[in-house]
């Protein structure tokens, strides 16, 4: 069974995530020391969180099934991941005296990147267009095959294809007119239209000799927090490699909440010989 | 053809490695200058072959299996000699002289030359810092998994155990890091190009997979006293996560529709 994505389109996402957002700063403010609120904090609901979502994309990765991404299953491990990640966060802004910026860069770049990705996805719309040279049409379909319309028009004016020896196409671009605006498009080379709108160059054909481009239209109004959860965890990455492995505690974890001596010698001594 | 003049660099640069490897393993304390200026040596020969390739093919050599995996034995050296110059590692490499080699030596029996022809979509100023870091990664991570066959199958002695997992922490943390550089160039580029950051592509859903894994692997480490042998499991896991990333998926029934198959 699938996850009705499109049941949450906006404003009912934005309701649903701030209040998911209080939630968990309200447990975290009047109630952490709660059972809930302490295995959202322990080591054990990290593990917990990062194991389910692996064995999840371990089954996506040997099924041929796509939609498996959007399986009620499969939404409900992000989602407590999510809820995780977001426990572990404001723990670690609102215990550390001094901002622990590898920290917070790291778990609030993957909060932002994958939140905005998972309550974004009711808003994200890919529409196609398949247009001849010469024409011009508003009219595009669904990745599902629903048809609909454009509240603007696009023109093919003309469009290259150039060939290497071996046939591959070395050259793929363009000439259109989108809203009256005249675009060359290209691969990897998007048009945005407006701050949530894009259109991009994806395939060409020929039918009965004439010859066409398939348009992608994608509206992704979260997009710019996916972006800048993106940069964070870059930055994170970056910041991962000048400095190494950590040491001691995490940040904002209290001692207890730590089980004593991780995987060294001694542990070595005890266990699995 | 630029290829077949590939086993010359391939015997002097293998050459140069182990002799490199040699004089460091030997080495009881600080750093061995002649085994760091062998093993540079040996990288920079590779990378003149790099060069020599991109030259002669107009384009990145970034695209085919056997030009990636130029790059890793390239990288391997690389990882090896940071590492060693950074911690010391007298074993560190041998390790990368061995892992290196058994990629030149694939290579060489099997070059896969593919045409000099980059199709529209890899022609991104991406492209190049996208699979460069991923292929730092891999290399990396190579040495970790070598390291934790090491732990899983030698005789244990307790400093050298520990000795081993801090260097596995270490080589696990800097390929965590480009394998997320990667990962996140990659969906920004994926952005550009197909209109969305993740798609659950089979080679994307690997990949996640393979950082989940190693990110798993890191929260062990930091919070938990887990067992040697299960950490040693997720770092090999791991790394068969990677090469199901890398090469696997052309293998794969459910893989045959991805749009990533630019390297088969």
């Amino acid at each position: 069974m699938n996850f009705q994505v499109s049941f949450f389109e906006f404003p009912l996402n934005v309701i649903l995530a701030v209040l998911w957002c209080l939630t968990v700063l309200i447990l975290w403010k009047g109630f952490r020391r709660t059972a809930l609120v302490r295995f959202f904090l322990s080591p054990l609901a990290t593990w917990l969180s990062i194991g389910l979502c692996a064995s999840g994309t371990l089954v996506l990765g040997l099924s041929s099934d796509r939609n498996l991404a959007s399986s009620w299953w499969f939404v409900t491990e992000v989602f407590f991941l999510l809820t995780v990640l977001l426990f572990v966060t404001v723990r670690g802004v609102y215990r550390d005296g001094k901002i622990r910026w590898r920290f917070l860069l790291n778990h609030a770049g993957l909060l932002l990147a994958v939140g905005s990705s998972f309550w974004g996805a009711p808003d994200t719309q890919t529409l196609r267009m398949r247009l001849f040279a010469g024409e011009s049409s508003s009219a595009c379909f669904s990745l599902e095959g629903k048809g609909t319309r454009l509240p603007y028009e696009i023109t093919l004016r003309d469009f290259r294809v150039d060939y290497f020896e071996t046939g591959i196409p070395s050259v793929f671009e363009a000439d259109v007119e989108i809203d009256g605006n005249d675009v060359l498009l290209r691969v990897n080379h998007p048009f945005s239209r407006t701050f949530s709108e894009d259109i991009y160059l994806t395939s060409y054909g020929i039918e009965g000799g004439r010859e066409y481009c398939i348009l992608q239209i994608v509206r992704q109004p979260w997009k710019w927090l996916t972006a800048a959860g993106i940069i964070m965890m870059m930055i994170a990455a970056l910041l991962m490699f000048l400095r190494g492995p950590r040491t001691g505690c995490p940040s904002g974890v209290s001692k207890m909440d730590v089980p004593p001596g991780p995987c060294t010698a001694e542990s070595l001594k005890t266990d699995g010989k | 053809m630029i290829w077949d003049k590939f086993i010359f660099f391939a015997i002097a640069s293998v050459i140069l490695s182990f002799a490199g490897a040699a004089f460091s393993a030997v080495r009881r304390e600080g750093r061995s200058v002649p085994g760091i200026g062998l093993s540079i040596a040996s990288s920079l020969v590779l990378a003149s072959f790099i060069v020599l390739l991109w030259t002669t093919l107009n384009r990145p050599p970034l695209r085919t299996m056997g030009e990636t995996r130029l790059w890793y034995s390239f990288f391997a050296g690389l990882a090896g000699i940071f590492t060693y110059c950074r911690w010391r590692y007298r074993w560190i490499l041998p390790f990368s002289a061995v892992l290196s080699t058994v990629f030149i030596v694939i290579n060489c029996l099997k070059p896969e030359i593919h045409d000099a022809s980059l199709m529209p979509a890899l022609q991104s100023p991406w492209f190049i810092p996208h699979v460069t870091v991923y292929m730092f990664s891999y290399s990396v991570f190579g040495c970790a998994f070598l390291l934790s066959l090491a732990l899983l199958f030698r005789k244990s002695g307790e400093v050298r155990d520990k000795e081993i997992f801090t260097s596995m922490d270490t080589l696990i943390y800097i390929g965590l890091a480009f394998l997320t550089l990667g990962m996140m160039s990659g969906a920004l580029w994926a952005k550009d190009a197909w209109g969305h950051y993740w798609n659950w592509d089979p080679k994307e859903t690997w990949a996640a997979l393979t950082w989940m894994s190693y990110l798993l692997y890191v929260h062990l480490r930091i919070f938990g006293k887990v067992s040697c042998r299960t950490l040693c499991g997720i770092v090999i896991f791991s790394f068969l996560c990677l090469q199901m990333c890398w090469w696997g998926i052309n293998f794969l029934p459910s893989a045959q529709d991805s749009i990533h198959i630019y390297n088969r």
